[in-house]
Formats: structure tokens, C-alpha cells, sequence
């Protein structure tokens, strides 16, 4: 009787354990091919401005202003972004795609990156259904070295409000009451630039699955990864 | 044997329930283990938003907020980002504080060497100016 409870409480730990190791441990995804990344593994990074698919221009500084927090966390040294864009347009250089389209080794000479991201915002802003809206973040990005042209690494997140919502309680009113709370709470203050900084910690933040490699000036850096290889 | 056999079922019970309690307190503290943040943040990535808008041309009390964020981050033994010290040399330099700006700058490559040649950069097309 004592013993039965004691092989159920240890079975209930062990699926503990499993879960703690599992669920939260960092994950490498054996399909992601991080040798490139390694041969050319940054210190630095200069994001370039976003580039901007979507109808709000807000997006690129939204994005922008979002992405060095993740990125110096990971570990890595961050180019400050006010002063990359002043440079730019001091330079006629005004528009992202035009900053995208630099050569690579042109970038290197002035700001002396070791590799470069390019973003791209497909998402940014409310949408509206007949019974709700929300606020929804779209990016991809891509890591180049600069010194040789190596794409290193592609990763893309989005980020919604719809997100933590459960609209399946109040049937049909109760669906309209949530659609016009949201639609206040979206239209004020800035949600798309908020939505930005969760998107972005997603898309940028290391260790995540097929995630960027944690950098040098993390305490985690090259850890828990050579097992992948 | 009845009775026997009740009080085995009730320590099953409490013995099945203190393992579900660990579980859920194990799984929520190895979720929790979140790394520390390396850096102070303050208002930096806000001031940076305002800045690229570029509809506040209030600098100096965009200098104030990013200075009283860092006396924040000393207070709890956290280095300032990386573009902290930089985004202080802009705004200095918008009020035209050139020794300031200057400052900063040198400050920002002290504690980011890779700043370096950005910074040397920035220094050299400046002083044409």
C-alpha cells in the first residue's frame, strides 16, 4: 500500500524531471545547419533598417527600435541604431531598401561589422474580422558576414494579440464585447511597437530552436551546443 | 480489513498528491530559470524609437531620461548596452556639447572595442563639419 503510493509519487517525478529537461532545456534542432555560422561566428552585428512590406509606416522604426535587446542579450555587440541611421541619411541613403542594397564590403569598411542582419517586416498593425481585430508583427531576418558574403543564419517570428484570447466563452456577444475592447485597446497608444519587441525577442532571441547561436559576450555562449554537431 | 485497507488508499492519496505538487513546482521552477539580464536597459530602446521618429526635438530631456536610467543601472551593478553611451553622444552632439558627445563616444568604444572603427568613423566626418 505505502509502496504503491511511493511507485506512483516516483513515476509523477520522473514525468517531472522529463518535462524540466525537455520543455524548457534548449533546444537544437539537428536539421539546422549551423556550420557556416560557426566558420564565421560574429561578434558584432549591424541591423540595417527594416524593410517595410506593410501598409503602416510605422514599421521599420517600430521593428528598429525593437531588436537590440534580444540581440545584445544573446551576446553580441549591437551597432547603436539611431546613429546607423543618421549615417545613412547623412550619406542619401533614405530609404531601407537602399541600405539593404549596399555591398557588402562597403558596410564592412564603415562600420567595421563582423556581419550584418537584414530584416523584413511582412506584418505590422491591426486587422479586422467581422467579430474581432488584433494586433499582429511579422518579420524574417537573415545574417550575412560581411567579410566574405556568407549567409549565416535566416529566422523569421510573428506575434499576435489574438494570441492569449479565449473567444469561445459569451457565444456571440461575448465575441463582439471582446472585438470592440480590442479595437480600443488597439487604436490606443502604440501596439504595433509593443507587438514588435515580442516578435522580435522571438525571431532573435539565442537559443531558441533553428535560433541565433548565442554570442560571444554571453555567459551562454558556445554552451550546449557542440552536442548538436 | 476494510478499515486496512482505507488508510492504505489515503496515504496513496497524500503520497500521489506531494508528488503532484513537486511536479508542478519542479516544472514551474525549471521554466523559471530564466538567465539574468546582462545589461540596464532603461529607457534606451524608447529613447531610440523617439529619436528615429524624429517628431521630439526635446534632446536635453531625452539626455536627462537616458542619464537618470543609467545612474538606475550603476545603482544595480548593471553595464550600460551596447549603443547606450553612443545614443548620448547624438543627443550631445545635437545640442552641439561636442566635448560631451565626444565623451560618450570614447566611452561607448571603452566598453565595446568592436565600436572602434564605427567610432573613429563618426569622430573623423564630424570634425569636417
Amino acid at each position: 500500500m505505502i509502496k504503491h503510493g511511493f511507485r506512483r509519487a516516483a513515476a509523477v517525478a520522473a514525468l517531472g524531471f522529463a518535462l524540466v529537461l525537455g520543455g524548457c532545456a534548449v533546444q537544437h534542432s539537428d536539421a539546422y545547419d549551423y556550420a557556416a555560422y560557426r566558420a564565421h561566428q560574429p561578434t558584432s552585428i549591424l541591423v540595417l533598417p527594416p524593410v517595410n512590406q506593410t501598409p503602416d509606416i510605422g514599421a521599420t522604426n517600430g521593428m528598429w527600435s525593437q531588436v537590440t535587446l534580444p540581440l545584445a542579450e544573446s551576446g553580441y555587440y549591437v551597432f547603436p541604431v539611431a546613429l546607423v541611421d543618421d549615417v545613412f541619411k547623412q550619406n542619401g541613403v533614405t530609404e531601407p531598401e537602399q541600405a539593404n542594397a549596399i555591398p557588402v564590403a562597403k558596410l564592412k569598411e564603415i562600420f567595421g561589422a563582423d556581419a550584418a542582419l537584414y530584416i523584413d517586416v511582412t506584418k505590422y498593425g491591426a486587422t479586422y474580422t467581422v467579430v474581432n481585430s488584433e494586433v499582429r508583427v511579422t518579420a524574417t531576418a537573415k545574417l550575412v558576414d560581411l567579410g566574405t558574403g556568407t549567409l549565416l543564419w535566416q529566422g523569421t517570428a510573428t506575434a499576435s494579440s489574438a494570441e492569449n484570447q479565449n473567444n469561445s466563452s459569451g457565444g456571440l456577444v461575448g465575441m463582439l464585447v471582446t472585438a470592440l475592447v480590442n479595437q480600443i485597446a488597439n487604436s490606443v497608444g502604440d501596439r504595433s511597437h509593443e507587438m514588435a519587441a515580442v516578435t522580435s525577442q522571438r525571431m532573435l532571441a539565442a537559443g531558441r530552436p533553428n535560433g541565433l547561436l548565442f554570442g560571444p559576450r554571453s555567459p551562454r555562449y558556445q554552451s550546449g551546443t557542440a552536442a548538436a554537431q | 480489513m476494510s478499515a486496512g485497507a482505507n488508510r492504505g488508499r489515503g496515504k496513496d492519496r497524500r503520497v500521489a498528491a506531494i508528488g503532484a505538487c513537486a511536479l508542478i513546482v519542479a516544472v514551474l521552477g525549471g521554466c523559471a530559470q530564466q538567465p539574468r539580464s546582462l545589461y540596464g536597459w532603461g529607457s534606451y530602446q524608447d529613447q531610440v524609437y523617439t529619436y528615429l521618429k524624429g517628431e521630439d526635438s526635446d534632446y536635453a530631456r531625452q539626455i536627462e531620461a537616458l542619464q537618470r536610467d543609467a545612474e538606475k543601472a550603476k545603482a544595480a551593478n548593471l553595464p550600460l548596452p551596447p549603443g547606450y553611451h553612443a545614443q548620448l553622444a547624438l543627443l550631445y552632439d545635437k545640442l552641439g556639447q561636442t566635448d560631451n558627445a565626444h565623451s560618450e563616444l570614447l566611452a561607448e568604444q571603452a566598453a565595446y572595442p568592436e565600436a572602434t572603427s564605427f567610432v573613429t568613423f563618426i569622430q573623423s566626418h564630424s570634425a569636417s563639419k
